[in-house]
């Protein structure tokens, strides 16, 4: 390869056809004089603007359509005229420089076009730099295997995972919980579709060792809560946002739980029957009402001690890590916006009480429960609170422009609509060139890393495989559908 | 002749070949091929100054007769035009094209290339036969010159060589043996060639285009030379108007007007003089044919041959293909200079441009810019 320009930072390269090289490779252009080397991502390949091309492929497109013949090229010149035609142009981002063995961002001079090498970078120069003390393999990149980065890049971040349906989204994310929980941290997901159940097994249907650490919570199954456990914080916050209790009503059951908690009389039948004998306007009282059936039928609520659940409790039996899978599989709509909003409103009481140190909370298509206020409650106050939170969707438009903008790692699967590489492409920590040019190509599994986990170098990473069984994989009717997926 | 004599049994081989099935490849003769080694030997280390745009050669090393002054001479009157009616047949046709280009100047010369191309129609079938491109160098030192020339047949020579001259005479040397290997191999064939059938300068001697038109003629093969520029003009005007006002396919003996006006020596006119336009609404050429076949029977020619290739624009098919498969393009260019310089150890410098060194960047065309 040969450096052709340089611009901003921009370099461009001329790559022989015998040369390797693909979207997404990092390059490293060592200057020998100068003893340094730039650090370069390539995040196109063109074809070199050759002059003559046009008349060479004209000629070639009239001799291939009417006429076939041969060469007699003694001196084989041709195969030099074959080279230039299949020469390419990368396109490359200069992401840093190596001086004395170490990772820089001075990059700040030229290398000499003469005298320089150009060589493909093993991802791991990037995480040499870092001390890794819970590295985990995320998979491989098409020239170099095992990449290795440091979970501890996603401890106090804010993360994203997005792509179009079928690229391998929740395979990562199942990776990313799998290794989370092996490495004894807290998480919890909120499972749309209900394929994180099965993250303790393997693909034959072992229990694997891990597997004790990953719990399937069902809401009214075995997620139920007393009254007690919730308070009145959590439930009126639940009334209020996710079944739209108004404003008036909310006061009168903050009336009523008081009086039920001084009578020492709080339980479901109990709040049933103060409701309906509460002293307000009828409208208040249907609207509890109506909130309060909603609640009950959900079986969410219990009065049996021995049935529902003590997040604080089940947390702490499993201080060296486990996975609640709150499975919101065939759940309505309402169903998740309490489920999601007694969860998330219980565990943030435990993080401000310092009852929990932190949490890894996943969540898939995280607009379909959560509500509006959330979405700056998670990069602000929550994040304090120690409830790192990774954002898993295909539809990137449902996440706000502002945790885009402060989200500290992305895993980009493959989008080839526009306005969804738009959406994703304000992404903060890389230039939306990389992003336009380098995600629209991307095959399924595999993804590109940007952020904190990278050390901020985005990186194509070919997600490996998992030994645990993965639920969620596109069901397909034809056979031949499954063998091309 | 007696280097086409040699060439004779190993290139009637290979081009017989050339109506054969695919897959076949042909060789050039060994000589040309030494020629080209011989010349880029002992420039191991020498500088090539790459020119700053790429000039290919597309004219031909035809000599047409009117070099210098523009002749202007008399027409033969309107009611001498024949209307030609076009008449199919299954007889082959063949074109043959070359072309050259200077790669970059050499301290003592220049780094050219050469290229071949043969087109047949054959059975309603269009195939192609390319040759080279060859690089070789031509330099200002007669006797290195002089001893690679050898190789093509050249007698030795002394003085001062003339580069351009030089390369003309290895054009029209690889472009006779085509000619005179296709001749010899086709029978009853059209053999179209670019330019003239005039000859008898030193780069275009008149010897070997008599040879070749004599085998042809043995063969039952007519060889038709269309030029698509000429300098001969007629009451002022350029000779391919005097059927500016004919729309339909014809043409006109203009053979005796413009023979008369030349001594018979040493420029020969071998081929008999046509202004024709082949195909309606297309454009007029000058045409030369055999000067051995009769009149009638060069007007039959040119009919059969306007129903026997496609000659949109009055232009022979194989002979646009033969154009466009020889000469160069600028990649072409690019890569024949790699392979110089990976093959023969040359090192490309810029050339220097006084124009830009001495005027800047008010210096004029192209080079003003770069």
């Amino acid at each position: 390869m040969k450096i052709l320009k340089k611009e901003a930072d921009d370099l461009q390269l001329l790559c022989f056809p015998e040369e390797e090289a693909e979207k997404g490779d990092y390059l490293l252009v060592t200057d020998r004089v100068k003893a340094r080397s730039l650090i370069v991502q390539i995040i196109d390949i063109q074809y070199a603007n050759i002059p003559g091309m046009l008349e060479d492929l004209l000629r070639d497109g009239i001799s291939e359509a009417s006429l076939s013949g041969d060469e007699v090229d003694p001196l084989n010149v041709s195969s030099q005229i074959r080279i230039l035609k299949d020469t390419r142009l990368l396109v490359g981002k200069i992401r840093g420089a190596i001086e004395n063995g170490r990772v820089s961002k001075d990059v700040a001079w030229l290398p000499s076009r003469n005298t320089s090498t150009v060589e493909p970078m093993p991802p791991r120069l990037f995480f040499e730099t870092f001390s890794s003390r819970h590295s985990f393999e995320i998979g491989s990149t098409n020239r170099f295997p095992h990449v290795t980065p440091d979970l501890a890049a996603l401890d106090g971040r804010l993360n994203i995972v997005t792509g179009r349906k079928g690229t391998g989204k929740s395979h990562l994310t199942k990776l990313l919980v799998s290794s989370l929980v092996r490495e004894g941290a807290p998480v919890v997901v909120f499972d749309v579709n209900g394929e994180y159940v099965n993250l303790g097994r393997s693909i034959d249907g072992r229990e694997l060792h891990h597997s004790p650490r990953i719990i399937s919570l069902i809401p009214g199954l075995n997620l139920r809560f007393s009254l007690a456990e919730v308070g009145l914080g959590t439930l009126l916050g639940t009334l209020t946002y996710a079944l739209q209790l108004p404003e008036n009503s909310a006061r009168v059951f903050s009336r009523i739980w008081r009086e039920l908690e001084e009578q020492n009389q709080l339980n479901m039948s109990a709040l049933a029957a103060a409701i309906v004998n509460a002293d307000c306007h009828e409208s208040i009282k249907d609207a509890l009402h109506a909130r309060f059936n909603t609640l009950e039928d959900s079986g969410i609520f219990t009065d049996d001690s021995h049935t529902a659940l003590s997040l604080e409790d089940l947390l702490r039996n499993h201080s060296n890590g486990c996975a609640l899978i709150v499975n919101m599989k065939n759940q309505h709509a309402a169903m998740r916006r309490i489920v999601v909003e007694l969860l998330i409103s219980k565990l943030t009481d435990l993080l401000a009480t310092q009852k929990l140190r932190a949490l890894f909370l996943f969540a898939e298509e995280a607009h379909l429960y959560l509500r509006e206020t959330y979405w700056d409650d998670v990069v602000t106050r929550m994040r304090h609170l120690g409830l790192f939170t990774t954002f898993v969707t295909n539809q990137p438009d449902t996440i706000q422009a502002s945790i885009y903008r402060q989200a500290d790692n992305v895993f980009l699967f493959n989008f080839s609509n526009e306005h969804d590489l738009e959406v994703v492409s304000k992404v903060a920590k890389v230039d939306a060139d990389t992003i336009r040019m380098v995600v629209r190509d991307l095959p399924p599994r595999r993804c590109l890393v940007i952020g904190d986990i990278v050390a901020n170098f985005p990186l194509v990473v070919n997600v490996r495989s998992l030994e645990i069984q993965t639920l969620g994989a596109t069901r397909y009717f034809f056979k031949d559908q499954l063998a091309v997926a | 002749m007696s280097r086409h004599t040699q060439q004779t049994t190993t290139t009637q081989q290979k081009i017989s070949n050339f109506l054969l099935p695919e897959g076949t490849t042909p060789a050039i003769p060994q000589g040309f091929v030494e020629f080209c080694r011989d010349s880029m030997r002992g420039l191991q280390g020498s500088q090539l100054f790459v020119l700053p745009t790429f000039d290919p050669d597309f004219e031909t090393t035809q000599f047409d007769g009117a070099d210098g002054p523009i002749l202007n001479i008399d027409g033969p009157n309107d009611d001498h035009v024949v209307m030609l009616e076009a008449v199919a047949t299954e007889r082959p046709v063949v074109a043959i094209d070359t072309s050259t280009v200077k790669l970059g100047e050499l301290d003592d010369g220049i780094l050219c290339a050469l290229r071949g191309a043969v087109v047949t129609l054959a059975f309603k079938n269009y195939r192609y036969l390319r040759y080279g491109p060859f690089v070789f160098s031509l330099g200002y030192n007669a006797p290195i010159a002089s001893k690679c020339l050898a190789n093509l047949g050249f007698p030795p020579f002394s003085g001062e060589p003339n580069i351009d001259s030089l390369l003309k005479r290895v054009r029209n040397v690889l472009e006779r043996w085509l000619q005179f290997s296709v001749s010899s191999l086709l029978t009853d064939a059209f053999v179209l060639i670019d330019g003239s059938l005039t000859a008898g300068t030193p780069d275009n001697p008149s010897r070997e285009l008599e040879q070749i038109l004599e085998v042809a003629r043995r063969s039952g093969s007519v060889m038709i030379a269309i030029s698509k520029k000429t300098k001969l003009r007629i009451r002022n005007k350029a000779l391919t108007n005097l059927l500016e006002n004919e729309p339909n396919p014809c043409l006109i003996d203009v053979d005796t007007e413009i023979t008369e006006q030349f001594p018979p020596y040493p420029v020969r006119f071998l081929g008999r003089v046509f202004v024709a336009k082949l195909a309606k609404a297309g454009f007029p050429f000058r045409i030369d044919i055999d000067r051995h076949i009769p009149n009638t029977t060069a007007v039959n020619e040119f009919a059969q041959l306007a129903g026997t290739d496609i000659v949109d624009q009055g232009y022979p098919e194989t002979l646009r293909m033969a154009h466009i498969l020889s000469t160069f393009t600028a990649t072409d260019v690019l890569a024949m200079q790699a392979f110089a310089e990976a093959q023969f150890g040359l090192e490309m410098a810029p050339k220097l441009s006084l124009r830009h060194s001495l005027f800047g960047p008010f210096g004029s065309r192209w080079e003003a810019f770069h």
